[in-house]
């Protein structure tokens, strides 16, 4: 290849000419854009990242909102874990959530063996009063999982939102 | 390659990449916010480049697809085209070696879009490589 003076000279000039007329045009079209994102020094407090990151035996995992558990089921990626009793499980969660009682975790062993490692594992349980979902994605996470998250707002917050609850009179999915 | 071939390459790449780089710009000229959030999604900037980042990246996508089409100002364009595939490639590649399960932001700013991985950094080469064809045969459509 001829990378010569000559060659590139005018290419830079070009592409430093297509750099400004972008920057003009771009900063202008967001300026006016309902959708623009505001150009200053500090991020906006409702601006944050939604990554999911692997995560290593001992570090916390993640919480997770309704929002990005929609995200996440909508692409398949996300097993619900509903970790409050099996009575409270039969008596209504979270749409297509299997349960592992962190109280009864070592009667559940085969079934923490069975799990998956390539969806995340959203553990849950009522809402914020309610440590079972922290305790169980911790237990989850020291198992060797990397893909471990917590629902914290819980399903009291998932009924609010959504009202879509399987109960004992509806078939489990 | 004799210069009738290359000729031929240069004008199927000329529209090709022009294509693939204004398809993309589309949806995130119309939702700078949306791209902002994908960006953010690979830790790598803090926010006032992020911000900066989403409002122009776009544009200039759309302004080197714009040139190519034209015939004009080809060689600026086709050398962005390298330099902006070459900055996708170290963040999509970064991002898998640090786990990161997010989408790519490559063609639409939906977090369900395509995640970032081992075939949207193949597709990243090979813009990449076509762009570097582009760069060095341009004079050659005649």
């Amino acid at each position: 290849m001829r990378f010569t003076c000559t060659h590139y000279k005018p290419a830079v000039r070009q592409a430093v000419y297509l750099v400004l007329f972008s920057a003009l045009i771009g900063i202008l079209a967001n300026a006016v854009n309902p959708r623009g994102i505001s150009i200053r020094l500090y991020a906006p407090e409702q601006f944050g990242s939604e990554t999911l990151a692997d995560i290593q035996p001992g570090q916390k995992p993640p919480l997770v909102d309704t929002r990005q558990i929609h995200q996440l089921l909508d692409r398949k990626a996300a097993l619900l874990i509903d970790a409050r009793s099996a009575e409270e499980f039969a008596s209504g969660h979270m749409p297509a959530a299997i349960n592992i009682p962190y109280e009864d975790l070592f009667n559940h062993l085969d079934v923490i063996n069975g799990l998956p490692h390539q969806p995340w594992l959203i553990c849950y349980c009522d809402g914020p009063p309610c440590d079972l979902s922290h305790l169980l994605a911790a237990e989850l996470v020291n198992m060797g999982f990397a893909r471990v998250a917590v629902y914290e707002a819980g399903l009291d917050a998932w009924k609010k939102n959504e009202s879509v609850v399987v109960g004992k009179d509806k078939s489990h999915e | 390659m004799n210069d009738r071939l290359i000729k031929i390459a240069v004008y199927l790449l000329r529209f090709g990449l022009a294509a693939v780089f204004i398809y993309a710009s589309v949806e995130k000229i119309q939702d700078p916010a949306g791209f902002a959030a994908a960006i953010d999604n690979y830790r790598m900037l803090p926010y006032p480049l992020i911000a900066l980042m989403a409002a122009v990246l776009p544009w200039l996508e759309f302004a080197c697809g714009v040139a190519l089409l034209l015939g004009r100002w080809q060689a600026g364009a086709a050398l962005l085209m390298i330099i902006m595939n070459g900055v996708f490639i170290i963040a999509i590649a970064t991002a898998m070696a640090r786990g990161l399960d997010i989408s790519c932001g490559c063609f639409t700013t939906s977090a369900a879009g395509a995640r970032v991985g081992a075939q949207k950094l193949l597709e990243d080469v090979g813009l990449l490589l076509g762009a570097l064809f582009l760069y060095t045969n341009h004079t050659k459509t005649g």
